[in-house]
């Protein structure tokens, strides 16, 4: 996407969200049960003032983009970032650990641990599945004992298994 | 101060404290090693494992774990061309082309050298300087600390990254997410969204850990894994004189790291710089008033003195802001300020006060670190180098099991390591379009204090915002902000042309 469409839109989207902050989840999400004369005394009155400088800010995120002549508008952020057949391989990463955090609740840190490296070190082309499942094994048993007995923190054990 | 100073000693010789500082130089030196993994992510890793310690077990760790992340960065610099950490961009210069020439370990000793004299000078400067600065700012009201955040705000911009404006929105969903939990000054619900655990706000451990650690494997993980070339081998000298560095060429250097350690410390003071400005502006200074500036580049030791002592004075020098004013100097003091929260200690001026022989404990366990990581670099130097070969797609998802543990540790809650898997996407979706990470975790820190000061100062003076600027010491950091606002804008603009 063309670097000044894709800055006018992130800051659209993030005034957009701004505003919804301001009128509708702060009213609803605050409790206010009395009018203060002060407005500084009001619960609303700094996360309202964050959200109007934010949205302040993105209104000028997106003048800037505009004003930017088009030569030099060029796409600098993206210099390191990675190539789209990359990105969607981070967006999977990202799917298996929300999987893995969900699982965790009801399988335990254990099982949940060295099946989400499995997962990973294959997603991640290490393709003897022996490796892949040796590596697992020892880093979940390693990192358990570890806390376990060292730190004495008690890993989840899972709703099935309690 | 040399009651405290004595009593400080009592307390930080002890097999604990010497432990923590062992442990967590050895840590940081191998996580600082490994490019890819910084001295923050080392930082933010250790953290969860210290809150079952005692206060200076888990600082002194800490410390040792910042320290020698940053001089493990500069051995992979030295000896592989790839910098493990920022700070140690400029060692790369002349160090990898020493270890081309087979004098890498006459560049790792320079190193070595000029990191530990720097970093010792920087914490004899912060020794000198935190107590008397903390004794004025006991004097500071509602109006002063106000002000004093806004100036640390600043900050934000330092380390904004490419754009201040998305550095700017960053910090302030740093301020606005703060808000989140009970309000200070009235006590009633704030955008918890009827979900009992954010009523305590958010958990700040995971929200740095995915901020910093997960959006960085979840980036990792979308790359191809590669393998390491074998063939790769380390050239090496057998000539005695290109493994050490001489008297003469020390002396040569001193003054070079003299100059380093005044640029270093003072950047570190000022908050929000860093060490990757400070390497770069000592040695810019070295190679200005060196007689042979042709070498710099070309293998100069002058140059790895410069660009080391620089990085590492910067260190001792970030705490003094954090230790006085309560305002971390960077993001790895950011970190450590979480630290000190956790175990019920508020850095500022009070630390001083109330806990005074323990501050000058860990000011001793500083110098300590500075002697533990010089004699653990010295074995370190021989090994470091393979930590590089760890193949990076075995590396991350085992960085990934700490990010979990790490995060589940300080309250056992799976609702933590939710918090912390959202905020690695929401760290990732960050550095995707341009918004640098640091700004929001340091409003995030800071905006606690700083909404109850300025609510306090609000209503002392009925509303008026005259009380800033009636006030001198208020006004004295209001000028301050605007000066630094100013100067910030203007370097900006002159770097890239645009906001």
């Amino acid at each position: 996407m063309q670097y000044r469409k894709r800055e006018v839109l992130t800051a659209v989207s993030i005034l957009v969200a701004a505003l919804a902050i301001i009128f509708y989840v702060i009213p609803n999400f605050i409790d206010m049960e009395e009018e203060f004369e002060l407005a500084s005394l009001s619960p609303a009155f700094f996360p309202n003032l964050a959200a109007w400088i934010i949205a302040a800010l993105a209104g000028l995120l997106a003048i800037s983009a505009l004003w930017q002549p088009k030569k030099s508008a060029t796409d600098n952020s993206d210099e390191e970032w990675l190539s789209r057949a990359e990105e969607l391989n981070a967006y999977k990463a990202a799917l298996v650990i929300v999987g893995y955090v969900l699982a965790m609740k009801y399988i335990g840190f254990l099982i949940a641990t060295v099946l989400v490296l499995a997962v990973l070190l294959v997603l991640q082309d290490i393709k003897k599945p022996l490796h892949a499942g040796l590596i697992s094994i020892l880093v979940t048993g390693g990192v358990f004992l570890f806390f376990y007995f060292i730190m004495q923190v008690h890993l989840p054990k899972g709703l099935i298994f309690e | 101060m040399l009651d405290n100073l004595i009593s400080g000693l009592g307390i930080i010789f002890h097999w604990e404290h010497i432990l923590a500082i062992v442990v967590g130089s050895s840590l940081g030196l191998v996580v600082g090693a490994i490019p890819g993994l910084t001295a923050t992510m080392a930082v933010a890793l250790i953290l969860p494992m210290t809150f079952d310690m005692d206060f200076v077990t888990s600082i002194m760790l800490l410390v040792g774990a910042y320290k020698g992340g940053i001089f493990g960065g500069s051995i992979t610099a030295i000896l592989l061309n790839t910098p493990g950490t920022p700070a140690s961009a400029a060692t790369v210069l002349d160090g990898y082309t020493l270890t081309k020439q087979g004098k890498g370990v006459k560049a790792l000793k320079m190193a070595k050298y000029s990191s530990t004299l720097a970093d010792f000078c920087s914490d004899l400067v912060l020794i000198a300087v935190a107590a008397p600065l903390a004794t004025v700012a006991l004097k500071f009201g509602p109006p002063e600390i106000a002000m004093l955040i806004a100036f640390s705000l600043t900050i934000v911009a330092g380390v904004a990254g490419k754009s201040i404006i998305k550095g700017l929105i960053a910090g302030t969903l740093g301020l606005l997410l703060a808000t989140v939990g009970l309000d200070p000054i009235m006590t009633t619900r704030r955008l918890s969204f009827n979900i009992v655990e954010l009523d305590s706000g958010i958990s700040l451990i995971p929200l740095l850990i995915g901020l910093f650690a997960l959006s960085e494997v979840l980036f990792q993980l979308g790359k191809k894994s590669e393998t390491y070339d074998d063939q790769f081998v380390i050239k090496h000298s057998t000539h005695p004189a290109d493994n050490r560095v001489s008297w003469i060429e020390f002396k040569r250097s001193l003054r070079t790291i003299i100059r380093g350690t005044a640029i270093g410390t003072g950047i570190g003071i000022i908050p929000g710089i860093g060490t990757g400005i400070a390497s770069f502006m000592s040695y810019a200074q070295a190679k200005r008033a060196s007689k042979t500036p042709e070498k710099f580049g070309r293998g100069s030791l002058e140059g790895i003195a410069a660009s080391e002592s620089g990085n590492s004075a910067v260190v001792g020098a970030t705490f003094i802001p954090l230790l006085t004013m309560g305002i971390p100097g960077d993001i790895i003091t950011a970190v450590i300020m979480g630290a000190f929260m956790i175990q019920g200690f508020i850095p500022g001026p009070l630390l001083f006060q109330d806990h005074s022989q323990i501050i000058y404990a860990i000011f001793i366990g500083f110098i300590i670190c500075d002697i533990v990581y010089f004699i653990i670099g010295t074995i370190a130097m021989k090994y470091a180098a393979y930590l590089s070969k760890v193949p990076r797609g075995v590396l991350f998802p085992i960085v990934l099991v700490f990010c979990v543990v790490g995060s589940y540790a300080i309250q056992h809650s799976l609702f933590d390591i939710g918090i912390m898997v959202f905020f690695g996407i929401v760290g990732f979706f960050m550095i995707k379009f341009g918004f640098a990470t640091a700004p929001l975790l340091i409003a995030f820190i800071l905006s606690p204090i700083g909404e109850a000061a300025l609510r306090q100062s609000l209503l002392m003076s009925g509303g008026s915002l005259m009380i800033f600027v009636t006030r001198p010491i208020a006004l004295g950091f209001l000028s301050l902000t605007l000066i630094s606002i100013f100067g910030i804008m203007r370097s900006h603009r002159k770097r890239q042309g645009v906001y």
